[in-house]
């Protein structure tokens, strides 16, 4: 014990505290008191308290609308973008294909949401289109309303307050 | 398989993946059953062209990338592009997944990559970040020391991905793998290409990072 | 040829008289989407449906919420809040065509054409906010704001 500096025992006690020690290196902790050892008990109870801390925070939620990326992942896959994988936002070269596909991607989700319906009076989008770099969009018909749904757009975090 | 926080050292909670990670099979092979031999299921099934297949392994696993991909970019809207990049390259490289270790994992390492090089990239586009916009006069109103009252949840959770974006990408990646994603040292080696020994002192110092950090709301849990 | 022009006149009174609906008016809302549980706002009742089947969250709030500076077949700015808003323009005659214009502050983020019936919604999505998302609502309403 007296051979480790602690920064070692830092390290060892972090190994421990995520059950990455062997069953020799664990014996070897446990025989050596290292449990009891001010640096190595200082270490756990902080990533104890790291821990708690972190699972308590809430989880982003995972995204709404799991079949519409579903589409999208599939005219990916499946559309004009085999070439390679699916472009960044920013990127501006890629915007065309983007939004060819993120648009034939929100038919065919908005085609599933329209059928039941049939045809009611509902607003019909002819044309969006956005020239602002990094944003692209598309035109979802939902059963009593047509989306416009933009992509690229900076997020705001919880609490922003909008004039 | 020794994982990150045996049940020893705290509480296993709900958004654990483990079970995705795990590349034994326990006992009886069932597809219902077990996670890992279903998912070979699937990726076996969807090498053939069974687009159905993909779509269990999207509904499984997108989540759970979108989740580990946010806390590395720290932003909902990248996170959920990311992870749908995540996918499309699985899918079209799923031949190339030769099974030697739970699909899980080799997802995962795409999905850390494709944040990793997002970050990389992103470094030299500093309109995206956050603490820019701010400059620009876009003022979030959350405040960075805990409110006053009851610790709330939301608000610290908020807090914690602020704190995960001051970490260097690396560190980050073995954190967020680590402690929220609960995988192994040795998964994260596998996933990061980095040694046992990288992922112990990575961890190491990210969690003094953050506990530097997250001080003062580590002390409001406390009291 | 007197009487046709008082016929026609006469007509002309008749059909105005008998329409005793204001003129069609745009109204917008800037709702707020949640995931957490919690009371949708009343307002949003009839657009629940498809909110919550298009975007997923559970809990809808309305942020701000505006008529527009003026009649749908004239100009008019939807403005539930100072930073996002929507322009609209009338296209041609009769159908409700309009041209739309969302921006964010003075920046012009999307722009459009749309055939918009009264009382048939349009969702233009905004950022992701916190852990939910902002969705504008517009809708031409059968019925003038208060005043006008």
């Amino acid at each position: 014990m007296s051979e480790l500096n602690p920064n070692d025992r830092q390290l060892i006690a972090t190994e421990y505290f995520d059950g990455a020690l062997g069953p020799e290196e664990l014996a070897w902790f446990e025989e050596n008191g290292l449990a009891s050892d001010p640096v190595v008990k200082e270490t756990l109870e902080g990533a104890r308290g790291l821990r708690e801390l972190v699972r308590r925070g809430a989880r982003p939620e995972p995204p709404a609308a799991l079949a519409f990326y579903w589409e999208r992942v599939r005219a990916d896959v499946q559309g004009v973008g085999r070439a390679g994988a699916r472009p960044m936002r920013a990127s501006w070269r890629w915007a065309t294909p983007v939004r060819v596909l993120a648009t034939a991607a929100a038919v065919l989700v908005g085609i599933a949401l329209v059928l039941p319906r049939g045809g009611s009076m509902m607003s019909t989008v002819e044309r969006a289109e956005s020239r602002q770099p990094g944003l692209y969009t598309s035109v979802v018909p939902a059963r009593g309303a047509s989306v416009v749904w933009i992509t690229g757009l900076e997020y705001l975090p919880e609490g922003y307050v909008l004039r | 398989m020794r994982k990150c926080g045996t049940p020893a050292h705290g509480p296993q909670d709900l958004f654990s993946v483990k079970h995705l990670m795990s590349t034994s099979v326990k006992t009886a092979v069932d597809g219902d059953e077990n996670p890992a031999e279903r998912h070979r299921q699937w990726v076996t099934r969807a090498k053939t062209g069974e687009e159905e297949a993909f779509r269990m392994l999207f509904e499984e696993f997108f989540p759970k990338i979108y989740g580990m991909i946010f806390h590395m970019v720290g932003q909902v809207e990248t996170a959920e592009d990311l992870a749908q990049s995540t996918m499309v390259q699985a899918w079209r490289r799923l031949n190339q997944f030769d099974g030697r270790s739970a699909f899980g994992t080799w997802l995962y390492r795409i999905g850390v990559n494709t944040a990793l090089d997002h970050l990389r990239r992103r470094k030299n586009r500093p309109m995206e970040s956050l603490e820019v916009a701010a400059e620009a006069g876009i003022e979030p109103a959350v405040n960075p020391e805990p409110p006053g009252g009851a610790l709330d949840d939301r608000e610290l959770g908020a807090a914690i991905d602020r704190a995960l974006q001051k970490l260097t990408p690396e560190h980050r990646a073995v954190f967020v793998l680590g402690e929220i994603e609960e995988m192994a040292y040795e998964d994260i080696g596998r996933v990061l290409k980095v040694k046992r020994g990288t992922v112990m002192s990575r961890m190491h110092y990210a969690r003094r990072h953050l506990q530097r950090l997250l001080r003062p709301f580590y002390e409001r849990a406390q009291s | 040829m007197r009487w046709l022009a008082v016929a026609w006149l006469g007509m002309a009174g008749l059909a105005a008289a008998g329409d005793t609906r204001a003129e069609p008016w745009p109204w917008g809302a800037l709702v707020l989407a949640r995931m957490d549980e919690g009371p949708n706002d009343p307002r949003l009742e009839k657009y629940l449906p498809d909110l919550k089947r298009v975007f997923g969250y559970r809990r809808y709030e309305i942020y701000g919420q505006a008529w527009g500076t003026g009649p749908a077949n004239a100009e008019s700015i939807v403005l539930p809040t100072k930073e996002f808003f929507v322009k609209l323009r009338p296209r041609g005659e009769g159908n409700r065509r309009l041209g739309f214009e969302f921006f964010r502050n003075e920046r012009l983020l999307v722009e459009g054409e749309a055939v918009m019936p009264v009382s048939a919604p349009l969702f233009i999505t905004g950022p992701e906010y916190g852990h939910g998302k902002l969705v504008m609502i517009v809708e031409i309403r059968d019925v003038a704001p208060k005043g006008r």
